[in-house]
């Protein structure tokens, strides 16, 4: 019964937060640059177009009726028009953001299953050389910068050795398959072309691990030091006072009590690869919102720098509220909050 | 005819720690009898505790066993594998209940489900094969440690149960294979006076139905007083004094169990002020020498601070390990 | 009969001043012992020397173009070689420590001043303005940090003090959190109604009694965080947002030196190994730390 009331008023905490997103990026976009008119109308338009533009969008009136204006294109959805490709924003957004999702995917797989299965290793054999290295490569993990690590990537996995594509998601030579969700793997398995859906994954490898390093290295602390912190904790001992093995002490009790933190760590996670993407996708000439961001960024197109903050928002919140939903199937005691 | 069911010999454990090595354990000595109700008493960090871990060797790094001996029916602990230890005698022949059942049982899980991974533990493979005969004893046990409607009980977390019925499922989950001895670490201590006083009735009811020998560790003398046989006291990991619980009441020699007795406060007697001992529990990184209460000690003498004392028997039954009580002294 | 207490440290250090001195060696003891964090302590005073030494260091200007030696490779004249303009990558890396480092910094007291105020005002006080201010913290790390610090630089403009102040006013939340949640659990010791009820009025308590007990806590958090901040401010420098060329910024000359990676490797290699081990070293540091101030650990 209370489990309704948590989630009734998680998904209103959510609707709060997204109206609260939207007033921030309304405030970045229409308060605090000099000149939003100039802002909003790119670095190049002329004074006629900046006339035009600021009617259009209707700086010339108060603050609060810029904010419904504003408020009543977005759920039209109108995200306004970019400069560089002079096309809606939302068309933009939504041709690429497949691309991007199915990267994310990828990458969040990995992390996960990489992060979870050598985060166990590592806090069963506790400082043992295996454990030394996991732990050394985690922390180079995540100190590394991730445009770093992907011209790395590019230099010795493409350049020197071969190995891998130089970028884009399919080789040129093949067309993608028949448009269903957009994911290349999904779309290419879905119309039983193995050709297809084998390139995509080679083209997937490259940019997801580069993803996936950053987020690999979190998961495997979280995990080691969880694990580690729950064999301290008091029924550990209670169940080998009663002589119940290791194993089932480990592999039941201890790691699902240990999942709970990481799962949590899945939810930023997805936000830090959703952030990561402007610089991975650059370096990896991947097709998605990131490129189009880092390309918005150089132009100064300020209308999908605004529109694509506001979506990335929306979607990280919308993931955390996912794991929150998920976190409690875990933890049966979160009810009690 | 009593028998020895366990005997420890000079049992020293120590914690090496980055302040410096604790000396938790000092040369500890006990005796428990089959069938006896045992008890251990001694202020917080007086080495209780880290003695029941010490029995079944389950003792947290960075706590090292570093010698003496625990005889079990004539067979030193000490020397067996972990493997042995774990199939033969954890849980089966010796088990525990500890002090806090919120935190000692996992939160995943169902009473129910983590009942059942103990029970499993100690059955052969004929037997794991039969899940209702499994499912029939979950049951049974928490009814045997009386607690209402077991069933219902068997399938909630342990977050939805008060305490007095955690503890009970605690203990079930310490006595499910009717373990020879049974370790209660500070079962009471975080329960309501009537609920404890509930729990030791249980205590007592498994004892003299099943004749299990139980070792009652608690800071609380009135308990020792209801339900013991016998006593040790502890006080800084060595052991001031082992008797019978007439003997504690009426004769206590040893100047800390002294001490302990009279600071209890008393309706029957009239005091402007409580009474104290004087001073505080050593640093276990560098404990006193010799006898570790001599510094508190208003009857410590030039040999007691060189020399630990051994334990003598004054009267039978009754060992004090003080200097006061040697037939040999300096004075 | 009176009893001589044992002391732990067995040396005499009166009062507060003296206690948290010996806190304060006893910690540098153990951080030094241990191997990870002393790597760690190593690398960032390393850095420092670079950063507050760099004009003595640098073989050359960081700022000469001398086109006919551009694109050399690395050599005893030019460590780290020559880039695009000729200009030596290894002058430019030294001097880049500088912008990092400082932005690295200033972020993180902008964050940690910021966020310990809301903080501290929101877990005091309690109530709606506890409500109030949770709710904004919550909106703001609604965001993945980088995004909006993205979006925020690119309305301010391109340049450092964008970078700056758009870093500060994303990282601002986490500290709100920390330092509020802290400030929860020890609002309701009784030390402090003892302090309210002899007259000390709300900054008093939380200057002398709140914030003392944050700081451990926002210690470690800081020491981790310096390596995610220099991290960012990289990556923004990357796409372009944070130091203008020509600036020897480290991510800026990682972006430029990626254009020439065919054949000129070095032009982004030493850049991006330069962010990394200054990252590492923080973060080592931070662990070490972290790991000591651990109260389990480091008591018997």
């Amino acid at each position: 019964m209370k489990l309704r009331y948590y989630f009734l008023n998680r998904a209103l905490q959510f609707i709060f937060v997204l109206i609260g997103t939207s007033i921030i990026v309304f405030t970045v976009s229409h308060v605090i640059p000099a000149d939003p008119v100039r802002a909003a109308a790119g670095p190049k338009a002329s004074p006629e177009e900046l006339a035009v533009v600021r009617h259009k969008l209707g700086f010339d009136k108060p603050l609060h009726t810029q904010y419904f204006i504003y408020m009543t294109n977005l759920l039209k959805g109108d995200l306004g028009r970019s400069v560089v490709t002079l096309r809606p924003v939302v068309a933009d957004l939504t041709e690429r953001l497949p691309a991007t999702l199915e990267l994310a995917i990828f990458s969040l797989l990995i992390t996960t299953a990489a992060g979870i299965a050598l985060g166990i290793l590592s806090a069963q054999r506790r400082n043992t050389l295996v454990d030394h290295f996991v732990r050394v490569f985690s922390l180079g993990g995540i100190s590394m910068p991730s445009f770093w690590l992907a011209i790395l990537f590019q230099l010795i996995f493409f350049l020197r050795l071969g190995w891998l594509p130089s970028g884009g998601r399919l080789d040129s030579n093949l067309a993608p398959p028949p448009h269903v969700t957009g994911l290349y793997t999904l779309d290419s398995l879905l119309a039983g072309s193995l050709l297809t859906f084998l390139n995509s994954l080679h083209h997937l490898i490259g940019p997801a691990i580069a993803q996936s390093t950053v987020g690999i290295a979190s998961v495997i602390r979280m995990m080691r030091a969880g694990m580690l912190d729950e064999m301290t904790k008091d029924y550990v001992k209670m169940f080998r006072s009663a002589g119940v093995s290791e194993g089932k002490i480990v592999y039941k009790y201890v790691l699902k009590n240990s999942l709970v933190p990481v799962v949590t760590l899945l939810g930023v996670m997805f936000g830090g690869i959703l952030g990561g993407s402007f610089i991975i996708e650059t370096v990896f000439t991947w097709p998605g919102v990131g490129r189009y961001g880092t390309q918005a960024l150089l132009n100064l197109d300020f209308q999908p720098i605004m529109s694509i903050t506001l979506v990335m928002g929306a979607m990280y919140s919308l993931s955390n509220l996912l794991v929150d939903v998920f976190y409690v199937f875990l933890n049966p005691k979160v009810e009690l909050e | 005819m009593t028998k020895k069911l366990l005997e420890v010999k000079g049992l020293q454990t120590y914690f090496y720690t980055y302040a410096g090595v604790v000396r938790a354990l000092e040369g500890i000595d006990l005796t428990i009898n089959e069938g006896e109700i045992f008890g251990l008493v001694g202020e917080t960090g007086c080495g209780k505790s880290v003695t029941a871990l010490s029995i079944l060797r389950l003792v947290p790094p960075p706590g090292r066993i570093m010698g003496g001996e625990i005889l079990y029916k004539g067979q030193d602990l000490l020397k067996l594998s972990e493997r042995e230890m774990r199939t033969r005698i954890r849980g089966r022949e010796i088990s525990a209940t500890f002090q806090d059942p919120a935190t000692y049982l996992a939160p995943s899980h169902t009473v129910g489900t983590q009942l059942k991974d103990i029970i499993e533990v100690h059955l052969d493979s004929n037997e794991l094969k039969r899940r209702d005969h499994i499912e029939r004893r979950v049951v049974e046990t928490l009814r045997r440690v009386q607690l209402p409607d077991p069933e219902r009980i068997a399938a909630q977390y342990p977050h939805e149960l008060s305490g007095g019925m955690r503890q009970r499922a605690m203990i079930g989950m310490g006595t499910s294979s009717r373990p020879s001895l049974f370790i209660a670490d500070e079962a009471t201590t975080f329960l309501d006076v009537t609920i404890g006083a509930q729990i030791m009735r249980l205590f007592v009811q498994m004892n003299r139905e099943e004749g299990t020998a139980m070792l009652i560790i608690t800071h609380n003398l009135g308990i020792v007083g209801q339900i013991c046989d016998r006593v040790a006291v502890m006080y800084a990991g060595q052991v001031a004094e082992v008797c019978t619980v007439d003997q504690l009441f009426d004769n206590p020699m040893h100047p800390y169990t002294v001490g302990l007795l009279q600071a209890i406060p008393r309706l029957d007697r009239e005091a402007d002020r409580l009474t104290e001992i004087q001073g505080t529990i050593p640093n276990l990184i560098y404990p006193p020498g010799g006898c570790r209460f001599n510094p508190r000690c208003g009857k410590a003498g030039k040999g007691c601070g060189a020399l630990a004392p051994k334990m003598a028997e004054v009267e039978p039954g009754h060992l004090v390990a003080c200097h006061l009580f040697e037939g040999d002294q300096d004075e | 009969m009176t009893v001589p207490v044992e002391s732990e440290t067995g040396t005499a250090a009166s009062g507060r001043e003296g206690a948290r001195f010996q806190e304060t060696k006893y910690t540098l003891k153990l951080l030094l012992s241990n191997p990870i964090s002393a790597a760690g302590m190593v690398g960032v005073v390393f850095l420092f020397c670079v950063m507050v030494f760099a004009p003595y260091i640098v073989t050359h200007n960081p700022l000469d173009i001398h086109l006919y030696d551009k694109f050399l490779p690395p050599s005893s004249a030019h460590l780290f070689g020559t880039d695009h303009l000729g200009r030596d990558i290894f002058s430019r890396v030294v001097m880049g420590s500088r912008i990092s480092l400082t932005i690295g910094f200033i972020t993180l007291i902008e964050s940690t001043v910021l966020g310990t105020v809301i903080g501290l005002f929101a877990g005091y006080k309690g109530g709606a303005i506890d409500s109030v201010m949770m709710r904004i913290t919550d909106i703001f790390l609604a965001f993945p940090s980088i995004i909006l610090a993205l979006a925020v630089a690119a309305a301010l403009g391109r340049g450092l003090t964008s970078v700056m102040v758009a870093l500060g006013v994303t990282w601002w939340p986490l500290y709100a959190r920390l330092i509020r949640g802290q400030t929860l659990s020890i609002r309701r010791e009784q030390y402090i109604e003892a302090a309210r009820l002899s007259g000390a009025g709300t900054l008093r308590i939380m200057y002398r009694h709140i914030l003392p007990n944050c700081i451990a806590p926002l210690m470690v958090q800081v020491s981790m965080d310096v390596g995610f901040t220099i991290l960012a401010a990289a990556g923004m420098g990357f796409l372009g947002i944070g130091a203008q060329p020509p600036s020897p910024d480290w991510g800026l000359m990682c972006a430029t030196g990626s254009r020439y990676l065919v054949q000129q490797w070095w032009l982004s290699t030493f850049p991006g190994l330069a962010i990394f081990l200054s990252v590492i070293s923080f973060n080592l540091l931070g662990d070490g730390l972290r790991d000591i101030l651990d109260p389990r650990l480091r008591r018997g």
